[in-house]
């Protein structure tokens, strides 16, 4: 299993977008600080969306989750699932002693690892640029929080936000392969996969104008039904600490649909890949 | 150059995804109308509404399909057209024949546009027809500007106008689609590279928010209140875009 | 009559040359065999001869026009397969055909259908004409790669390693297919291969390459003559090793 995992990393490793996307990953950084630069001439001191030195590294990840990302996820897992299969590159490891199984735990793992590393890169060049671009602030202010917290506790929040990310990925990538298991192109598999993306856009807003229009009175939790919901507002909501929201049980709610996406995708796709004729 | 157009124009409709992706859109066009009807203000962004009438439900029903049609349908249209058929090397049984590659690319320019055009004559008369049975039409409508109301007919024609100038957007996102196909190797690659492009200029200055953003551009240029270049910079991607491609068809090497 | 002239053609990729000064000609009727090891710049001379890439150095002239200057009229001439045959597979062979033969200016619109029809007969696919490429075999779709080859009423067709992957009956039909083209028809061939066998079967000429450069040409006649009483095949494995 190693072996194979090893030989899936390598082929990962070789793949231009792979260095492309590590060498876009400074110049995203700078892009997204000079956007809040410019933000913050408009926005006053105390307000959690100001840029610090300190929380930049969070709002980074804020503003580039949603589409970098998810569409670096989708475009990953299509070469890895869809492409690979389809234009039969992968019957050379078919063709080994290893179960189908053994293969598609092998290629999420990869996936993940490499997920992990991007994640980790982005982080430490959000750092850099935190402290070179923006100016330092004793504490911080954040959302969906009652009081001000402390530069250590930042450091915390900052981990546990960016862990937090890495795990709706996941659950949006097991999406993504359950798509790139079926799709019988690239091409279908990325206009699924963003067919997906956008209709997780649009579904909260569609919940809650329902929600309004109608008056069903649903709980507004349900609007984190969408995995892209919880990526662009949701995560601060579970790590808020307002008296306020504490009994929703944001955290939760939402890792528990994290968890149900990932298990209920990744199970239909694991039976899929490994159950189905290789017409390659 | 007719039959040019002709065999670019079959083939593309004999590929299954061009007449899933009309029938998707057809589906998504109607489910976005059952969304508005859902409602009875129209927004043009997070401050400003105005009633949802049947002279603006059109103008309201693009606003909700123009994700799905500059995200999804064009380029996967586009990058199959100007890159998958190459890269799959099906193009070489075309480029072998005695025809001018320069005029084979602006074939395949003018079926993407003429085909971006069904997709947006499909979503106004969607607009046009559900908006006149189930919305009421009043005599006087006003759009983002508020000082200024239009009768029925002016109406109509501000819609159409809108659905112009969101054509000319998708053109001006063709010609660079193009031009990124021809750059980049794959399809796959070719599709974050246009996410890349339209993601990455916005940063790059305001101005070229169309590309991403086209609606809320349209808004507020019909309004007059829009603060950036805007016709000058979609010719700019549009036209030397294609220029410079069909220029690069002509001269590039075909290894696949 | 020359239908085809290569003159002094060099292609590099980067700092590798893969075509080097290689200078040859094929008459009227000839049926010319290509031959090299892999890798020695047969398909790179191919996409030059079709107009797929471009020479840093030299002119190709098919039937007096020049393939980068007079690249239509020089078309016309042609016919190729170039490397596998890919065809659209969400289309019929028919289809294919019938989108391609629109690109040739000089068949008349009432033409077309019956021309396609005539190719399809020509090699033998009019019984399966309406199927899906994509349910072809590798033989059927070679067929069906000189079938598009012909389509334009060429007055050479160039094929690329055609027998690659064909059974023994299959190989046979296509060089039944090659013969009665070039005699029925007046058709010139020039065939890559590394099938020498193969080749001394339907070939009068020889242009053998090594490395991207020309090494011997002729007739099979004289080959065979400087061979002396060695086969050919061991006379070519000589060439290529000395």
């Amino acid at each position: 299993m190693m072996a194979l995992l090893h030989s899936e990393w390598e082929r990962l490793l070789k793949r231009k977008i792979f260095w492309l996307f590590l060498a876009a990953i400074p110049l995203i950084i700078v892009a997204t600080a000079k956007y809040y630069l410019g933000h913050n001439a408009a926005i006053p001191m105390g307000s959690p969306e100001h840029t610090t030195a300190e929380n930049f590294p969070v709002m980074a990840m804020i503003e580039q989750l949603i589409i970098v990302f998810n569409v670096l996820a989708l475009i990953l897992l299509t070469l890895s699932f869809t492409e690979e299969y389809r234009s039969g590159q992968l019957r050379m490891i078919m063709l080994r002693a290893y179960s189908s199984a053994q293969l598609f735990w092998a290629k999420w793992l990869a996936f993940a690892l490499m997920m992990a590393l991007f994640f980790i890169f982005y982080l430490i060049a959000a750092v850099i640029a935190g402290a070179l671009f923006f100016k330092s602030s004793p504490e911080q202010v954040l959302f969906y929080y009652d009081h001000v917290v402390s530069n250590r506790d930042m450091i915390l929040y900052t981990l546990s936000y960016y862990g937090m990310a890495y795990a709706s990925i996941i659950g949006m990538a097991s999406v993504f392969i359950g798509i790139g298991v079926i799709s019988r192109s690239s091409t279908a598999a990325i206009g699924l996969g963003m067919g997906f993306l956008l209709c997780s856009l649009g579904y909260p807003l569609i919940f809650e104008l329902s929600n309004r229009s109608f008056g069903l009175g649903l709980p507004s939790m349900l609007k984190y039904l969408s995995l892209s919901e919880i990526q662009f507002s949701g995560i601060a909501v579970m790590m808020s600490d307002a008296q306020g929201l504490k009994p929703l049980h944001a955290g939760t709610w939402m890792s528990g649909v994290i968890a149900v996406y990932t298990a209920v995708f990744m199970g239909a796709s694991c039976l899929i890949f490994t159950k189905s004729d290789r017409w390659i | 150059m007719w039959q040019l157009l002709q065999s670019d124009w079959q083939r593309m409709w004999k590929r299954k995804k061009t007449m899933v992706s009309l029938l998707l859109f057809v589906g998504i066009v109607l489910l976005d109308c059952m969304f508005l009807l859902m409602q009875t203000l129209g927004a043009f962004d997070n401050v400003s509404t105005v009633p949802l009438t049947a002279q603006n439900f059109p103008l309201f029903l693009l606003k909700e399909v123009s994700f799905f049609l500059v995200l999804i349908i064009g380029p996967i249209l586009m990058i199959d057209s100007f890159n998958g058929e190459y890269h799959a090397g099906q193009l070489r049984l075309v480029l072998i024949r005695p025809v001018s590659v320069m005029r084979m690319f602006a074939a395949k320019w003018i079926n993407l546009a003429f085909m971006m055009g069904i997709f947006l004559l499909v979503t106004f008369a969607a607009g046009e027809i559900v908006g006149h049975m189930f919305k009421p039409s009043v005599d006087e409508v006003v759009f983002l500007n508020p000082e200024r109301s239009y009768h029925k007919l002016e109406a109509m024609m501000y819609c159409l106008e809108s659905y112009g100038l969101f054509l000319l957007i998708l053109l001006a996102q063709l010609s660079l689609t193009g031009l990124v196909c021809t750059i980049l190797p794959s399809p796959i690659i070719c599709y974050l590279g246009w996410v890349a492009v339209a993601v990455g200029s916005m940063y790059l200055s305001n101005t070229f928010s169309f590309l991403l953003f086209g609606i809320s551009t349209i808004f507020q240029w019909m309004a007059g209140s829009y603060a950036h270049p805007f016709i000058l910079p979609v010719m700019v991607c549009m036209i030397p875009g294609f220029a410079v491609t069909m220029w690069w068809w002509n001269r590039r090497n075909w290894v696949k | 009559m020359k239908v085809l002239e290569i003159e002094h053609i060099t292609k590099k990729a980067g700092r590798r040359t893969l075509v080097d000064d290689m200078s040859f000609d094929i008459l009227q009727g000839d049926v010319c065999g290509f031959v090299g090891p892999n890798g020695a710049g047969k398909t790179t001379l191919i996409r030059m001869i079709t107009g797929l890439i471009r020479p840093e150095d030299g002119n190709i002239r098919i039937e007096g026009f020049d393939v980068q200057r007079d690249r239509m009229k020089a078309l016309a001439q042609v016919g190729a397969i170039v490397e596998s045959p890919i065809f659209f597979p969400y289309m019929s062979g028919q289809d294919n055909l019938l989108n391609l033969v629109k690109l040739h200016a000089n068949i008349p619109k009432e033409q077309r259908a019956p021309r396609v029809d005539e190719v399809l007969r020509i090699v033998g696919l009019e019984a399966r004409g309406k199927d899906k490429v994509k349910t072809y075999s590798l033989g059927m779709k070679q067929r069906l790669g000189i079938a598009q080859a012909l389509l334009g009423n060429p007055k050479l067709i160039i094929l690329d390693e055609p027998a690659n992957g064909l059974d023994p009956m299959g190989i046979r039909e296509l060089r039944n297919l090659i013969l009665e083209l070039n005699a029925k028809h007046g058709i010139t061939f020039f065939v890559s291969s590394h099938l020498l066998d193969e080749l001394q079967r339907i070939c009068s000429r020889f242009v053998i390459i090594k490395e991207g450069k020309l090494v011997w040409q002729g007739t099979q006649e004289q080959w065979q003559q400087i061979a002396g009483s060695i086969s050919l095949e061991d006379h070519f494995v000589e060439m290529m090793t000395s």
